[in-house]
């Protein structure tokens, strides 16, 4: 529970009102109160809210009590009775358009400086995040300390924290009423919301613009902690789960085999690089599952992966392969681990690997700007060795395209004989370059919208198109 | 030849003369009828919604049905209820108001009603199909394109119909088809009414003569003129995006959701005004004669009214604060915002001017039109807070607006509707309402409504969104919802009372006289209900409110003689064609494109015959 709030009430009577009537327990109180500002942006509003509340309560008075009194005072005494027929008072008529202009300056003049105020975002010690809005959760992501996280957004108390939002599909709205006023998240238009957290704590929002489904579903928190403790959950944020126990392990080789990978990216891991779904990095460290509807224990994480759709309705997590319930329990207890500590060995991508000689993924990190000619280069030559490229499939593409590439996969569709520059374009961009998702010319059977890009593996390229001219 | 074909109607009994009949007032209780059926279907939706909504976590509707159920709540009752319902009184009221016949184009009139019922059933054949629209009332891009709301696929008329000349029906694609017929409809009568008003004015009546009734169907007409062509825009370029493979909204391509949004709410907030207007009117009628005083301060209130009308067009952008327009437009809107409520403001104190003083009788009419004061002003204030950007930052989309335009359009249009109806009831249909029932109507209604409305402004403050199917409990939101749905079931008993009173009502036996309520405008000169041909002799207007002038200064009034011949314009089955014709060129969009052209052809040979009808006195 915070502190209370004596600078504000000192600047504002009606915050004390508004106290009052949270205290009261008549409204107010809750968890996404919109009178409980707990940041700078928050608390303007508040002082703007306030004032117009008194004028309105103001007018509210005098309306009610004249037509009161007019209500009372002017009944009918007698059977037909005919009063004087007044037309109208230029004096008063003058006096009721006047005096309600007035009062509006009073208003318009903190609102503009409230807009623009809310405009200019500082650049100095800001927290710079993105917050992408999908269908039906979000994901936040550090360009500065680049990390990323899905559903609960840690900030530092203190410091300014400037939030860049956009959609990757429909239209939704960033908003944690607590401590600030609500940004659409728009698909092709990137918005800006800015705020300072003045307190320590944990702070709920909810999506707020309709988006389908399961948009009462979509929420997220954001927690503000002090400078120390956000960096050293920036640090967690750097390193994949390290299992330690057999169930663990068990899991991390499922969410490979179970093609979880598809969607699903954890930080540190060179091959779980998707980015349709929720970063699941750190998941150990959030407070809930699936965008703020489950607490995060995990029963509750096996049962969301068994059957996400009987706990969020219409959500688009779509298995590659079904999950029984005991390896739902394994992915579970992988994902819940503990995150290596930062300082230690990087992990070895290899040991991330499927049970398979690992060389082609393993190269991933190394690509630069020179390996592009090369691969074209190799390419005219009719080069690419098939039985690389059939790791790099067996061991990615699987998960979508299915373990035969002649047939359609469980996501994706069949891809045998795909030429290298419909094969470059896919997995170079997948379905985030609208200019460049295809190659000029193409078109495509389908609108997939699931295709994640996978520029790690832009050495494999020609290895993939010698192997899928034929799989066998 | 074309009367050949079709035999010349002539009845003045029975179906097929409410089928051809191109009088006004028929055709304005065919309006208000089908406005009160769908309201109560409206109605039934918003007791699904609270039901939903009693308690947290419920499962009483599937998230999907959710979302439909306020989708076609909210479509239903403002172009299916609270328009036509207007409409109605435009139709019936006007033309006795300025002492004409009826309307300038009669046939034309028909039509527009003829389109609204059958755009608004076959936007309710979605029910039969099973395919909602579930895109919310105003239907924001991205969420519209078949990439969001795609068709499934498999047609209704599957079997029958070859598929190649089939498109998959959709939800998405009821809600844009059902939208573009409504809006024609109010588009073709608009241009009826403006013309009529502007031409057809009896002999001295002139504009500052008017009631201001028949002043705010004036600036009505000329806000449907005006912006519903931006809504039927907006409209078709989402069902090219949707049909044929136009890229309007499609944001990979370059498309603009805020293209959208600007489209539909240059439309979409004159649309308000569209909607209040009238009511405003006709609480305007009803305060002068309840208090038996002229309307205070008449030339400020069509000044006023004019106005709203014209700022309207400025103010759209007050439904995108939260877009990132930037801060410049975000200001300026805001700004226009404040300036509107300064001739509302107005309106308010010129009405309670008009009771102050005078000799009050409180009939239900009067009682609905106090409360219409009432809660139009609290619609008002929670709009003023919203009309600045930081605080609507809290506010929009969640159940704070909710409250604002329930209590501006339930507490302000319905109950100045309800005012309209209780004052007009004895002039269409010859028998006074009951007083009794109609006081247990009204604060019935007025509890009612405030109980499930008011409790919206706290769960707003708590930070609940709009649109959601369900809500976690620990956020405070339990009790208002508690509350709120309460309130909707003893809203719902009140328009039982409501149908009640019409029922018994029409059956009592004492019929009404022309002028029941020592009324001031000419529509109460004449018998209730009046005679096909409205005036024996068109009457001559001498002064603002000239029936109360001729009846208590200058006292020239004489009642109409009982039975005169006039020559009238004959009923015609050539709007049912024509507006069946226009349906099914709409319905080619929901279930096979052959039906288009089949519309065509309908409403063309439609409009042959109707071009070129014998006029038979």
């Amino acid at each position: 529970m915070s502190k209370p709030h004596s600078d504000t009430i000192r600047k504002s009577p009606l915050a004390a009102f508004a106290l009052a009537a949270v205290l009261s327990g008549c409204f107010g109180d809750g968890l996404q109160s919109t009178i409980r500002p707990a940041s700078d942006n928050a608390e303007i509003i508040q002082h703007v809210y306030a004032l117009v509340t008194w004028i309105d309560i103001a007018i509210f008075l005098v309306v009610f009590v004249l037509l009161g009194v007019a209500l009372v005072r002017f009944r009918a005494k007698k059977e037909g009775e005919i009063p004087a027929q007044v037309h109208g008072n230029a004096v008063l008529e003058l006096l009721w358009t006047i005096v309600p202009a007035v009062l509006l300056i009073f208003i318009a003049v903190p609102t503009w400086s409230g807009i623009f105020r809310a405009a200019n975002a500082p650049r100095e010690n800001a927290v710079n995040v993105q917050a992408v809005g999908k269908q039906w959760f979000w994901e936040f992501v550090y360009t500065d300390q680049k990390v990323v996280s899905a559903n609960e957004m840690h900030v530092p108390v203190g410091r300014p924290v400037v939030v860049e939002t956009f959609s990757k599909d429909v239209i939704h709205s960033f908003w944690a009423p607590r401590l600030f006023g609500k940004m659409d998240t728009m698909p092709g238009k990137v918005n800006h919301v800015w705020f300072t957290p003045k307190e320590t704590g944990m702070f709920y929002g909810q999506c707020a613009e309709f988006c389908g489904t399961s948009h009462a579903n979509m929420r997220f928190r954001i927690i503000v902690q002090s400078e120390a403790e956000f960096q050293a959950w920036v640090q967690r944020q750097k390193s994949p789960p390290r299992p330690e126990t057999d169930p663990a392990k068990a899991g991390e080789q499922l969410f490979l085999a179970k093609g979880c990978i598809a969607c699903h990216a954890i930080e540190g891991s060179p091959i779980a690089r998707g980015t349709i779904g929720p970063s699941l990095t750190n998941l150990a460290d959030r407070t809930t599952l699936a965008s703020g509807i489950l607490d995060n224990t995990p029963e509750n994480l096996a049962k969301w992966i068994r059957a996400p759709q009987e706990l969020k309705p219409g959500a688009l997590m779509i298995l590659p392969i079904p999950v029984n319930a005991e390896e739902a329990t394994q992915l579970a207890a992988y994902l819940m681990s503990k995150p290596a500590p930062a300082a230690a060995e990087a992990p070895k991508a290899a040991a991330l690997l499927p049970p398979k000689p690992a060389a082609p993924a393993a190269k991933a990190p190394a690509a630069t700007k020179a390996a592009a000619p090369k691969s074209v280069a190799a390419a005219k030559a009719g080069g690419g060795d098939a039985g690389k490229g059939k790791q790099v499939y067996m061991g990615i593409c699987f998960a979508c395209h299915g373990p035969d590439p002649g047939k359609d996969g469980p996501i994706g569709p069949a891809i045998t004989g795909s030429s290298r520059a419909l094969i470059e374009a896919r997995v170079m961009h997948g379905n985030l370059n609208f200019a460049k998702s295809y190659p000029p010319g193409y078109k495509p059977k389908r609108n997939t919208q699931l295709m994640t890009p996978f520029p790690n593996l832009q050495e494999q390229i020609d290895d993939l198109a010698a192997y899928l001219k034929n799989p066998n | 030849m074309t009367e050949a074909v079709l035999p010349h109607p002539r009845e003045n009994y029975g179906l097929s003369s409410w089928l051809t009949t191109v009088d006004h007032k028929r055709i304005g209780i065919l309006y208000g009828v089908t406005a009160v059926v769908f309201a109560c279907v409206g109605g039934i939706e918003a007791m699904l919604i609270r039901t939903q909504l009693i308690v947290p976590n419920n499962t009483f509707l599937s998230p999907d049905l959710f979302n439909a159920m306020f989708t076609m709540h909210g479509t239903t009752m403002i172009f299916m209820f609270v328009m036509p319902l207007n409409a109605a009184f435009f139709n019936y009221i006007v033309p006795l108001q300025i002492g004409a016949r009826d309307v300038a184009f009669p046939r034309l009139n028909a039509l527009s009603y003829w389109v609204f019922l059958f755009g608004g059933l076959l936007f309710h054949l979605s029910f039969v199909t099973g395919h909602l629209p579930e895109v919310g009332w105003f239907g924001y891009a991205n969420i519209t394109t078949k990439q969001f709301t795609p068709g499934p696929e498999v047609g209704l008329l599957g079997s029958v119909i070859p598929k190649g000349l089939q498109y998959p029906v959709s939800g998405t694609e009821f809600w844009i088809v059902g939208l573009q017929l409504l809006g024609l409809a109010s588009l073709i009568a608009s241009i009826n009414f403006i013309v009529t008003i502007l031409n057809l004015r009896a002999p001295g009546m002139t504009p500052m003569r008017m009631p201001l009734f028949t002043w705010v169907t004036l600036i009505t007409n000329f806000l449907l003129l005006l912006a519903l062509p931006v809504i039927t825009v907006a409209l078709f370029q989402i069902l090219l995006d949707r049909h044929f493979g136009t890229r309007f909204y499609d944001i990979g391509a370059g498309g603009t959701v805020m293209l959208w949004q600007h489209l539909f709410w240059v439309f979409g907030h004159p649309e308000v005004y569209i909607l209040i207007l009238p009511p405003m009117g006709m609480v305007s009628e009803v305060l002068p004669t309840f208090s038996r005083k002229p309307l205070f301060g008449y030339p400020a209130m069509v000044y006023a009214s004019a106005a709203i009308a014209f700022l309207g067009f400025s103010v759209w952008a007050h439904h995108m604060f939260t877009t990132g327009m930037g801060a410049m437009a975000t200001a300026i809107f805001s700004a226009a915002t404040m300036l509107i409520a300064i001739p509302t403001g107005v309106k308010i104190f010129n009405w309670i001017s008009t009771m102050w003083g005078g000799s009050l009788r409180m009939t239900t009419a009067m009682w609905f039109a106090v409360g219409f004061l009432a809660e139009f002003t609290i619609g008002g204030l929670s709009g003023i807070m919203h009309a600045s950007p930081p605080i609507d930052g809290q506010h929009q989309d969640t159940y704070f607006v909710v409250a604002h335009f329930h209590y501006v359009l339930f507490g302000g249009s319905v109950f100045g509707l309800f005012a309209g109806l209780y004052y007009w009831f004895p002039k269409f249909s010859g028998r006074l309402l009951s007083e009794p029932i109609g006081k247990v109507h009204f604060w019935l209604t007025a509890i009612g409504f405030n109980l499930t409305f008011f409790p919206m402004h706290f769960l707003g403050v708590d930070g609940m969104p709009r649109r959601i199917y369900t809500y976690a409990p620990g956020f405070n939101l339990e009790t208002w919802n508690f509350w709120s749905s309460i309130g909707a079931y003893i809203t719902l008993l009140s328009a039982l009372v409501f149908f009640y009173n019409v029922f018994v009502s029409l059956r009592g036996r004492q019929k009404a006289p022309a002028d029941p309520w020592d009324a001031r405008t000419l529509e109460w000169a004449i018998a209730s209900p009046p005679p096909a041909y409205n005036f024996a002799s068109l009457p001559d207007v001498q002064a603002r409110d000239d029936f109360w002038y001729r009846k208590h200064e200058a006292k020239t009034f004489k009642p109409e003689p009982e039975h005169v011949h006039v020559v009238l314009p004959n009923p015609s089955y050539w709007p049912l064609i024509v507006g069946a014709g226009i349906t099914l060129m709409g319905a080619g969009f929901l279930f096979a494109y052959v039906l288009t052209f089949i519309g065509v052809a309908v409403t063309l040979v439609g409009a042959y015959g109707w071009s070129f009808a014998k006029f038979e006195g």
